[in-house]
């Protein structure tokens, strides 16, 4: 049975925030916008992770492209993370009235769901002394997207979290993530998330 | 004795876990629970014989997962079929009772998810059927996290079977639903719908769940449902272990049990053990009686708004009535002109918000429906459904995710024989009017009469008088000058004699008059003082609000004054003098150019509300508005400003436009757009990002919303005889959905343009699936339909 986490996080990451936002720099007007829309968005959110620990094997047989990213890990965890239902109400709110807010708290849903993923690293690796390598999703590599509902399953994410998976693939609530994630021994020199990625063109990329 | 009056008199034991217990037998992850009642039934059997043995009353039948969803029709006929026969087989002695368990499905419900509410009814119904017919005690709808989804249960279990329905919802760590629903908020749906018994399980502990079991006992009239689990699951040598043993776990639900928890039982982590030690602890207890609370309450899918003291206002503008604005809105299919107005509404402080969408020439039924669930996605406040049309009464209530006001019934025996039985069936509070067959008495009495009539009427259907609301009628005061004291005098003596609750549409009483604001709102203070419940009232009228504060800040609701001093700062601040009229109309030009540079709404729609009494429409649009959008939309391209910087000018322009509109004398309407996002695809934000820049240029944009199917694209595109189509699509597997809609709309229409946009795509993909154009981004689809009109 998934193990349900509910964790307090650091507060927002404004230069991420920009850069989901599609934002090289920053005038008032739009640290305006973030400000306002944080002070409406973050009340609206909770944090919660819910994983379980695995045997990667039947993965693995399946994706080279994960069994290269577990190579050598020594615990194995399945994840998923939510900001919870609030941040869709709230962008479909504004998508509908203000969309210079929705695109902001997009962004900033964003953040807050990879500093969910984050927090949930940093527990585990007080509990095991281990290290975290970075996560794993469906969809990377050679690993297919429907494995998103099997990891949805497994963990009975949306009874413990409420994170359900559409006919489509995609998680609700929007701003979700699952994932593999291993832990090692030693402790990988994580390069930057963006530099590890091969996608050259991605309109996210952070500075290199 | 059946099941409905042994709960009247007993505490009732459920069972524990079912899950737990398959694994350590051996059930595999990922394996279906549920099939286990056909290849392992001597096991099934044993959990509930064990269950019964240490003290259940009633065990859930293993059917937590069986719907239609996962299993085929045929399979899971059986599965339910076996799932009773091993129930029953675990019978050891008399008051044993067999509940057909139900659980989520696992799926979001629209608009947040792909399940429709419709379909999960069908899917719920499926189930309910197989349970009556395999000999269902009762129904135990348990672990939904979603208001919504509870709601589609329930109603497939009333509408299928007489059975008593249990329903059990799981609360999270913040004492809520994972959609936000509070306690109170779901007694107030879940007694509206007339169940049997309401309360929470699984998610947390005993311990951590007790502040929601007395939330709940606070506020339920009906006994109150506690099945935790067994405390918090930890990794121990590679199992799952609870944190809470046995003996540990009677003793905190014994005494919630003392508080009145009626029906317990153990959920996640629990075993028979759990329930023998619960059944040592309380056996000798007596079940405490059920207190009527008679609240009259409304709610949403996040919290319950009770009728007392306090007054609640009811924000009238969501209504056609008078209004151009709002009719062109309608007609033209523009839901988010009235989402406005409710969210709006809702900033300036209004509690419940009517929702009237009576027009000639549209499909009330239809409409109305929609409006229900656009408004309850994006706004939290309870609805009051306010239509003559009693289909269309009946449809918008069954949608409502929460438990509506309805407005109205009156004293004629004809209103109270269709609106009573759709009290009875979706929940519901009233607006009962005090006119009936003969009209709307002149006197006091009278009216008080036909209020008593109605109680009566109500009664005999089921319907207590706290789901009752009064409204005495507020009469134009220019017609007869005495009809304003008979209202409220007959208001008082409503309140007063037959203990209910009041409401008046505050401004019919000014009619005819001049500055009718001030008749409003003295009317509005004399009618509270007389005790008015609740106001249907427009929130953007300043006296109207100040009303409301300064008496509460009078009558003592208002600590420090505090709520007073808050709002008083806006009433100030109407008051105070426009000052751009003193600008020379050059420098206002400039000014509202830079007012749309920098993204400012508010300053761009005074600009030109104040250039509009000088200049003429169409010179402000061709001198401003677009020469400023330019300029921005250049920035965009250049990459020196930004998308939020791009939208927040396109909002701008959108708010200056709004004035524009208001002075023209037709609306001229460019060239038609139809955007969709594809079927199966959730996530629609580009488009809207692309309808709202596409409107700036001067396009009529036809908007489908999102998880389009191809033939709705294809039907809008030949109405509407729209040269250009603009579809989005966000995953790689929405995209054939895309290929499907293109495909279907070039078969019929060959002449439509297609441009298409989305995270995945790309030209050469764009391409491939038979689009016309590829635009990267909101700009370059306005570029591109430039070419095109």
């Amino acid at each position: 049975m998934s193990r349900v986490l509910t964790v307090t996080l650091p507060p927002v990451c404004e230069r991420e925030v920009l850069r989901y936002a599609g934002c090289r720099t920053a005038d008032d007007a739009v640290c305006g916008l973030m400000n306002e829309c944080m002070a409406e968005l973050l009340p609206a959110l909770s944090y919660t992770a819910c994983y379980e620990e695995i045997d990667p094997a039947p993965y693995t047989a399946q994706s080279a492209s994960l069994a290269r990213y577990l190579d050598r890990c020594e615990r194995v965890y399945l994840l998923a993370a939510t900001v919870g239902i609030g941040a869709d109400r709230l962008i479909q709110k504004y998508g509908r009235l203000s969309p210079s807010k929705a695109v902001m708290m997009q962004a900033i849903a964003t953040e807050r769901v990879e500093a969910v993923c984050d927090a949930f690293a940093a527990h585990l690796q007080a509990e095991t002394g281990l290290y975290c390598r970075g996560r794993f999703s469906a969809g990377y590599g050679d690993a297919p997207l429907y494995w998103q509902a099997e990891i949805v399953e497994r963990l009975e994410a949306t009874k413990r979290i409420g994170v359900a998976v559409n006919d489509s693939l995609l998680l609700s609530p929007a701003k979700s993530v699952t994932a593999f994630a291993g832990f090692d021994k030693q402790k990988t020199v994580c390069a930057d998330k963006c530099r590890a990625c091969d996608k050259q063109d991605c309109a996210f990329r952070g500075a290199l | 004795m059946m099941f409905r009056e042994f709960l009247k008199q007993n505490i009732v034991r459920l069972d524990g876990g079912m899950g737990t217990l398959l694994q350590a037998q051996g059930l595999q992850p990922g394996e279906l629970p549920e099939r286990w009642n056909i290849t392992h039934p001597e096991v099934i059997t044993a959990i509930h014989r064990a269950y019964f043995e240490a003290g259940s009353h009633v065990v859930s039948t293993n059917t937590f997962g069986a719907n239609a969803l996962k299993f085929e029709d045929s399979e899971l006929d059986a599965v339910v079929s076996a799932a009773f026969r091993n129930a029953k087989a675990a019978k050891t002695g008399e008051d044993q009772f067999i509940a057909l368990d139900i659980g989520p499905s696992g799926k979001l419900l629209k608009p947040f998810g792909d399940l429709d509410f419709e379909d999960a009814v069908a899917l719920f119904a499926k189930t309910v059927k197989l349970g009556v017919k395999y000999g269902a005690d009762l129904i135990f709808i348990e672990t939904m996290n979603d208001s919504y989804e509870t709601k589609a249960a329930v109603l497939a279990a009333k509408e299928n079977s007489d059975l008593p329905i249990l329903v059990s919802n799981a609360y999270g760590a913040d004492g809520k639903l994972m959609t936000g629903a509070s306690p109170a908020a779901m007694v107030a749906l879940l007694e509206g719908l007339g169940v049997d018994a309401i309360g929470a399980n699984c998610s947390l502990g005993p311990k951590q769940l007790a502040p929601v079991a007395k939330e709940l006992l606070n506020a339920a009239s009906v006994p109150v449902i506690l099945k935790p689990n067994a405390g918090l699951p930890a990794v121990k040598d590679g199992r799952t272990v609870f944190d809470v043993a046995p003996a540990e776990f009677a003793d905190e639900v014994a005494a919630l049990m003392q508080d009145g928890v009626r029906v317990v039982g153990g959920c996640c982590g629990t075993t028979p053990d759990y329930i023998r030690a619960l059944t040592e602890k309380t056996q000798n207890m007596t079940a405490q009686p059920t207190t009527q609370k008679r609240r009259t309450v409304v709610s949403s899918y996040t919290h319950a708004v009770a009728f007392g003291d306090e007054p609640i206002l009811i924000g009238e503008r969501i209504n056609p009535t008078g209004k151009k604005r709002f009719k062109q809105a309608l007609l033209e299919n523009d839901m988010d002109y009235l989402l406005q107005e409710g969210v709006h509404q809702q900033e300036k402080g209004v509690h419940v918000l009517d929702v009237n969408v009576g027009l000639p020439g549209i499909d009330e039924e239809a409409m109305l429906t929609r409006a229900v669930c656009e408004l309850q996605a994006i706004c939290d406040l309870p609805l009051q459904i306010d239509t003559a049309d009693p289909q269309a009464m009946a449809a918008a209530m069954r949608r409502v995710n929460g438990k509506p006001l309805v407005n109205s019934v009156s004293g004629k025996q004809e209103s109270m024989d269709l609106i009573f039985p759709l009290v009875k069936r979706y929940g519901g509070t009233v607006i009962a009017l005090t006119l009936d067959e003969n009209g709307i008495p002149d006197t006091a009495d009278g009216r008080v009469a036909i209020a008593k009539r109605i109680v009566k009427t109500a009664a005999a259907y089921g319907i207590e008088k706290h789901d009752l609301i009064f409204d005495t009628l507020a009469m134009t005061v220019s017609a007869d000058t005495r009809s304003a004291t008979v209202t409220l005098e007959a208001l008082r003596r409503i309140r007063e004699e037959l203990g209910c609750h009041t409401s008046l549409g505050v401004s019919n009483v000014s009619f005819g008059l001049p500055v009718r604001d001030a008749v409003n709102s003295t009317f509005f203070a004399l009618a509270l003082e007389n005790g008015l419940s609740a106001a249907i009232m427009n929130p953007y009228s300043s006296p109207m609000m100040q009303v409301y504060y300064a008496y509460r800040a009078l009558k003592g609701m208002d600590r420090n004054c505090e709520a007073y001093i808050a709002a008083s700062g806006e009433f100030q601040a109407v008051s105070a003098p426009v000052t751009v009229a003193e600008k020379t109309a050059e420098e206002q030009r400039s000014a509202l150019q830079r007012a749309i540079a920098k993204g400012l709404k508010d300053e761009a729609a005074a600009q030109t509300a104040e250039l509009l009494k000088t200049a003429a429409p169409l010179d402000i649009v061709n001198g401003e508005i677009i020469p400023a959008l330019d300029a921005v939309g250049k920035g965009f391209e250049q990459k020196t400003v930004y998308l939020p910087q791009l939208l927040m000018s396109a909002e701008a322009a959108q708010s200056a436009f709004e004035h524009i509109k208001a002075a023209l004398p037709q609306k001229s309407g460019g060239p038609k757009v139809v955007i969709a996002t594809v079927k199966g695809d959730i996530h629609d934000i580009g488009k809207n990002i692309v309808k709202l820049l596409l409107e700036n240029y001067g396009f009529t944009v036809i908007d489908l919303g999102r998880d389009v199917p191809p033939e709705a694209v294809t039907e809008a595109v030949l109405a509407h005889n729209a040269p250009l189509l603009g579809l989005s699509a966000l995953m790689t597997t929405t995209v054939p959905a895309m290929e499907d809609t293109i495909a279907a709309v070039r078969k019929r229409v060959p002449s439509c343009k297609i441009m298409v946009g989305g995270a995945v795509l790309n030209a050469e993909y764009a391409q491939r699936i038979g689009a016309d154009f590829y635009a990267k981004d909101a700009m370059e689809g306005v570029r591109y339909a430039e070419t095109v009109k």
